[in-house]
C-alpha cells in the first residue's frame, strides 16, 4: 500500500524561478545543519590577479550582480573548468566563476561579488521552507548553459539538442508533458503571470494556446476553488512594469531584480496552497531554479546519461571548440519540496554523498508520467496517442522522480510557517 | 475559520526595487524575438485560415443543390467555426 501522502496527492505544482545557484541562496545552512551540502570556509575560486576569494555572506537583493553574470554555454564551461582547454582527461573543478564574471566588465573587484552568499535571516521564505520540508543537495540545472534549454527541459524531458537561446519549435518525436498529461485525459496548465510578463514557453504557445494557459489570477482563483490541473508549471513575473493596478516589480529573482520580490511571490504560491486546506493535503509543490545564472557554487556536476543521439549539439553551437551530448548536467541550483506529508526537515543527499541522489529538470515530466501512470492505462488510447503519450528522451527516462519523499505521516498545522510583512 | 501557523516575519521589500527603465537583459531581449516568431508564425496561420474563409465566402450558393454538396460545405464552415466540432472523441 502506498504512504498516505502519495495516495492523497492529487496535484503536482512547479514554481520554477530564474538563474540563483544553490550555495548562493541554501548554502548557508550548512553552519545550522551540516547534512546539508551547502558553503564552507575552504571554497574559493581564484580572481584574475591569483588571489583565492572564498565565498562571503554578503549578497545583497539588488544592485549588486549588474551586469548580468555570463551563463551562456562557453561562459558557464569556463566556470566549471577554470578554462582548462577542452581535450580528454578534462577534470572540473569549479574555479571559474570569477575569471567568468570578470570577462564581462573587466573589474577586479566587481568580479569577485559572484562568491557572495545570502545568510538565511535574508530570505526567510525560501531558508522557511527548505528547513521546514524537503531540501535537495543534488538538483541540477539540466544543461551547462541558460534559461531556455534548461527549461525546455522541465516541459519536455529533452531541449532537442538545443544549448543556447536560439529560436527552436520541436518538430518531435517527444511532447511536452502538458500534452502527454492532456492525452490521458488528465489536465495541465502553465501560469504565465500576467500579459506583459507572458511566457518562457513560446512553443506551447505557438500550438496550444489557449487551452494550457492560464494566469497568475486565475492560478490563485484555481487555488481558491480547488480547481487546480492535475499539473501545473507557474511562471514568476520577468520585468517590470505597470500593470492594471500599478506597478508590478519582477518577482523571477534573475538578477538585477529584487530577491525580496521573488521571496513574497514563492509565499503567495505557498499561502494559495495551503489557505485550501484540501488543496493542501493533496498537492506537492516544488520550488526550483531554472538554472545558476553565473553565481558560485562548489558541487561538480555529475556526469549522466547521454540524451539521445540525434540530440548532440555540434561544436559550433557550443562555442567551445567541442561538440556536446548532452552528459553532464548543469550547475546546481535551489530546489525544495512543500508537502505536508514530508517529514519535517527532509534533506535529500547529494550525488557525492551516502545514498545520494541526482535530479535535473528532466526529473519533472519523469515524475509527472509516474505520478498519471499510477491510475491511467495508456493502453486506452488508440495506438497512435499511446505512441506519442509513451515516448519520451533517454534522459527523462534515466531521470529520479521525487514522490517517494511523500510519506504517511502529516506535518501539523500549527508547526506549518506563514510569513508575514513585520 | 483561518487555521493557526507559525508566523515568521518577513521584511517588506523596498518600492525602489521597480525600475521599469531598467536596460533589459539577454533573456528578455530572447523573449521578445521568440514571441515576435510566435506571432509570425500566428499570422501564417491566420492568412490560411482568411484564404479559407474568402473562399467560402465567395462561393455561389445557387451552385450547392445536393446534401453531399450541402454537407461538404457545411463542414467546412463548422471546421471554422468550432474547430473541435468536426472531429471525433478518440482515445
Amino acid at each position: 500500500m502506498p504512504p498516505a501522502g502519495l495516495e492523497n496527492l492529487k496535484h503536482i505544482v512547479v514554481l520554477m524561478m530564474e538563474n540563483r545557484s544553490f550555495d548562493h541562496m541554501l548554502g548557508a545552512l550548512k553552519k545550522q545543519d551540516s547534512r546539508i551540502d551547502g558553503v564552507t570556509d575552504n571554497f574559493s575560486n581564484p580572481d584574475t590577479n591569483g588571489n583565492p576569494v572564498v565565498e562571503q555572506p554578503l549578497a545583497e537583493f539588488q544592485s549588486q550582480l549588474d551586469p548580468d553574470p555570463d551563463h551562456h554555454f562557453p561562459g558557464v564551461d569556463l566556470q566549471i573548468f577554470g578554462g582548462a582547454p577542452q581535450g580528454p582527461g578534462r577534470a572540473a573543478n569549479m574555479q571559474g566563476f570569477i575569471k567568468s564574471y570578470f570577462q564581462v566588465q573587466q573589474d577586479v573587484q566587481h568580479s569577485q561579488k559572484i562568491m557572495y552568499y545570502f545568510p538565511p535571516d535574508k530570505l526567510p521564505v525560501l531558508t522557511g521552507l527548505a528547513t521546514q520540508f524537503a531540501v535537495f543537495n543534488g538538483w541540477f540545472s539540466s544543461i551547462p548553459g541558460p534559461t531556455f534549454c534548461n527549461r525546455a527541459f522541465a516541459h519536455y524531458g529533452t531541449s532537442f539538442g538545443q544549448v543556447g537561446m536560439n529560436i527552436f519549435e520541436w518538430k518531435g518525436p517527444y511532447l511536452s508533458i502538458y500534452e502527454r498529461v492532456l492525452l490521458a485525459g488528465r489536465t495541465a496548465k502553465i501560469y504565465y503571470y500576467d500579459g506583459p510578463s507572458s511566457t518562457m514557453e513560446i512553443v506551447n504557445i505557438l500550438k496550444n494556446q489557449p487551452k494550457i494557459f492560464g494566469t497568475f489570477d486565475q492560478f490563485l482563483k484555481d487555488c481558491k476553488k480547488g480547481e487546480l490541473p492535475d499539473y501545473c508549471l507557474v511562471e514568476p513575473n520577468y520585468n517590470d512594469h505597470d500593470g492594471d493596478s500599478g506597478s508590478e516589480t519582477a518577482t523571477d529573482q534573475h538578477p538585477d531584480h529584487n530577491v525580496q520580490h521573488g521571496e513574497f511571490f514563492i509565499n503567495n504560491v505557498y499561502d494559495a496552497i495551503f489557505n485550501n486546506e484540501e488543496l493542501w493535503k493533496s498537492t506537492a509543490l516544488l520550488i526550483v531554479y531554472d538554472e545558476h545564472g553565473g553565481i558560485y557554487d562548489h558541487v561538480v556536476p555529475p556526469n549522466c546519461t547521454p540524451d539521445d543521439d540525434a540530440f548532440t549539439a555540434s561544436a559550433d553551437k557550443t562555442e567551445t571548440g567541442a561538440p556536446f551530448a548532452f552528459d553532464r548536467l548543469g550547475v546546481r541550483v535551489p530546489a525544495i519540496l512543500v508537502s505536508p506529508w514530508i517529514p519535517k526537515n527532509t534533506v535529500i543527499p547529494g550525488p557525492y554523498q551516502k545514498n545520494g541522489r541526482t535530479f535535473d529538470h528532466a526529473s519533472i515530466p519523469a515524475t509527472v508520467m509516474k505520478f498519471i501512470l499510477r491510475d491511467f492505462d495508456p493502453n486506452t488510447l488508440s495506438p497512435a496517442n499511446r505512441q506519442k503519450f509513451i515516448a519520451s528522451s533517454r534522459r527523462e527516462r534515466a531521470a529520479d522522480t521525487f514522490l517517494d519523499l511523500l510519506g504517511d505521516n502529516q506535518q501539523p498545522d500549527d508547526d506549518i510557517p506563514t510569513f508575514q510583512v513585520r | 475559520m483561518a487555521r493557526k501557523r507559525r508566523v515568521v516575519p518577513i521584511p517588506k521589500p523596498p518600492k525602489s526595487a521597480f525600475n521599469k527603465n531598467r536596460a533589459a537583459g539577454t533573456l528578455l531581449l530572447a523573449q521578445v524575438v521568440h514571441l515576435r516568431h510566435a506571432l509570425a508564425r500566428h499570422v501564417q496561420k491566420v492568412a490560411r485560415h482568411l484564404n479559407r474563409v474568402g473562399e467560402l465566402l465567395a462561393t455561389d450558393l445557387d451552385t450547392i443543390k445536393t446534401e453531399g454538396q450541402v454537407s461538404e460545405y457545411a463542414k467546412r464552415v463548422t471546421a471554422i467555426l468550432h474547430p473541435n466540432g468536426g472531429k471525433r472523441d478518440r482515445k
